[in-house]
């Protein structure tokens, strides 16, 4: 078993809006409000790397944009990489 | 009699079940101008491309042939709601309705009726414990929008069997049939469900003033700044859209969901081991089998499409679904592929009208079928094809009747 080794890694969501191809339809905002923000009515904020809490939304909010500008990328890291990170 | 056009052909009620080989053959002609003077436009990038088109407006006033409401010669029209409107008005109440929606004012109220939705489901679902058949459609697709829809905006669910006959003949005025156009008894009905629907809306709309609650109008009806830019009549008029829109869309989209995954036993054994695949293959059944099938427009100049030139004025039909089906854009095209990538479709519209209820029409359906998936133990269509509602532009099964062996837990 390999318990530990498992424990110490976490799967990471990394999120990235293709902001030229977004038209602020803000269907991932009502998906999953969270993790995308609209700033008055034309600006988008996000975060990059939502909690795992989030992750099921954010999937949502992928699936829902018009203009499929929101990609999901994922990554095996392990936990204390933000610690050695300068 | 003038001779029948192609595009009235696909809406006629012997072809409801399937008009999709008729848009195939409308297709062939991208921007065709039918003997009545409409110009439909059926293939992707040309239906995409008007979408985005600010000489092409949605306003009826600006239409040589104007919906029936625009005809009664003793009662002004209504005020349009920003369905009906073109820039700079429309966005401006877009947005003053969108601020008790949606963000950027009220983010989390769609994403929050999650649970709610949920029970709902739970509760129509339930009481066919001991069954093994049901109606998806009078059982479960319709009045679960309707009791979203009701509980969002605050207008009380008893008033149901009221509103449902209004809606109805409201809606019919989308039908394009020549022959209902031009019947006075059908405008009549028109004319007198509309002034039925604005007397109990005004009333309605009183009623939040006097005693506000958490609901959606209220909120609305009470916002300083909508009371100081919008009018009483247009109140009304967004009032009775948003509820319209939430009985005669939303109910279509699970009922063809149910519909096409029943067609396709694989996939929806599939679905049943992969549940996370349920919000792609509602993606895909707005795709294939989009709930509102074509949405009219008028061109405010003249218009050069895919090398037609449409005039000044004239009326244009944006074919939804068949723009949906071209293999031009959409590989497989008329293949349902539940966990097809890239899938712009354009059920919901694009550019400014984008559907301002897409996003609760997703949570509905995506909660919907996934329950429907997961606890009808061996489900198979009693009758296909399924019968369906009479209107054309809001395509979908009267009844949808399922047998199955149990309900699971």
């Amino acid at each position: 078993m390999n318990d530990e080794t498992s424990a110490a890694r976490k799967r990471r969501m990394k999120v990235v809006v293709d902001l030229s191809r977004c038209e602020v339809f803000a269907q991932c905002v009502f998906a999953s409000p969270t993790t995308f923000v609209l700033h008055g009515d034309e600006v988008l904020e996000y975060d990059p790397s939502p909690d795992e809490a989030a992750h099921e939304q954010v999937i949502l909010a992928a699936r829902a944009c018009p203009v499929q500008a929101i990609s999901i990328g994922w990554s095996e890291e392990p936990e204390d990489m933000e610690a050695r990170v300068p | 009699m003038p001779q029948e056009t192609l595009f009235q052909e696909s809406a006629r009620v012997s072809n409801r079940a399937n008009p999709y080989p008729l848009y195939a053959e409308l297709r062939r002609t991208p921007v065709s101008r039918e003997s009545d003077g409409t110009y439909v436009v059926s293939t992707y990038r040309e239906v995409s491309s008007l979408l985005y088109d600010p000489r092409i407006s949605a306003d009826p006033r600006n239409s040589a042939d104007p919906p029936p409401m625009y005809k009664n010669p003793n009662a002004p029209p209504p005020e349009p709601s920003f369905i009906q409107l073109d820039e700079p008005r429309h966005e401006h109440m877009r947005r003053l309705t969108m601020k008790h929606f949606g963000p950027p004012r009220s983010p989390g109220r769609i994403s929050g009726m999650a649970a709610r939705i949920g029970q709902l489901v739970d509760k129509l679902l339930g009481a066919h414990q001991g069954r093994q058949e049901i109606d998806i459609v009078q059982d479960l697709s319709y009045p679960l929008p309707v009791m979203v829809i009701c509980d969002l905006l605050g207008v009380p669910l008893e008033d149901e069997p009221r509103f449902r006959d209004w809606s109805d003949i409201l809606t019919s005025g989308l039908d394009p049939d020549p022959s209902l156009q031009n019947d006075p008894a059908f405008l009549q009905r028109i004319f007198k469900a509309s002034a039925e629907i604005r007397v109990y809306m005004a009333e309605l709309l009183k009623a939040h003033r006097r005693t506000p609650n958490d609901s959606m109008l209220s909120a609305f009806v009470n916002d300083p700044e909508a009371r100081a830019q919008v009018t009483d009549g247009e109140f009304m008029s967004i009032a009775i859209l948003l509820l319209i829109a939430g009985h005669e869309t939303t109910v279509n989209l699970i009922s063809n969901g149910v519909l096409t995954l029943l067609r396709h036993p694989d996939l929806l054994a599939r679905l049943r081991r992969e549940p996370e695949l349920v919000p792609a293959a509602i993606e895909e059944v707005l795709r294939y089998e989009p709930p509102v099938q074509f949405r009219n427009r008028t061109t405010l100049a003249d218009v050069s499409v895919a090398g037609v030139t449409i005039p000044k004025g004239a009326e244009i039909i944006l074919l939804i679904a068949a723009a949906n089906r071209d293999p031009l854009r959409f590989p497989d095209a008329d293949r349902f592929i539940p966990d097809r990538t890239d899938n712009q479709h354009l059920s919901f519209g694009s550019g400014v009208h984008y559907c301002f209820g897409a996003p609760l029409a997703r949570v509905e359906a995506q909660i919907a079928l996934r329950e429907i998936i997961r606890r009808l133990d061996g489900p198979v269509l009693a009758v296909d094809p399924p019968p369906y509602r009479f209107n054309p532009a809001l395509r979908g099964p009267s009844h949808l009747v399922v047998n199955f062996e149990r309900l699971t837990d």
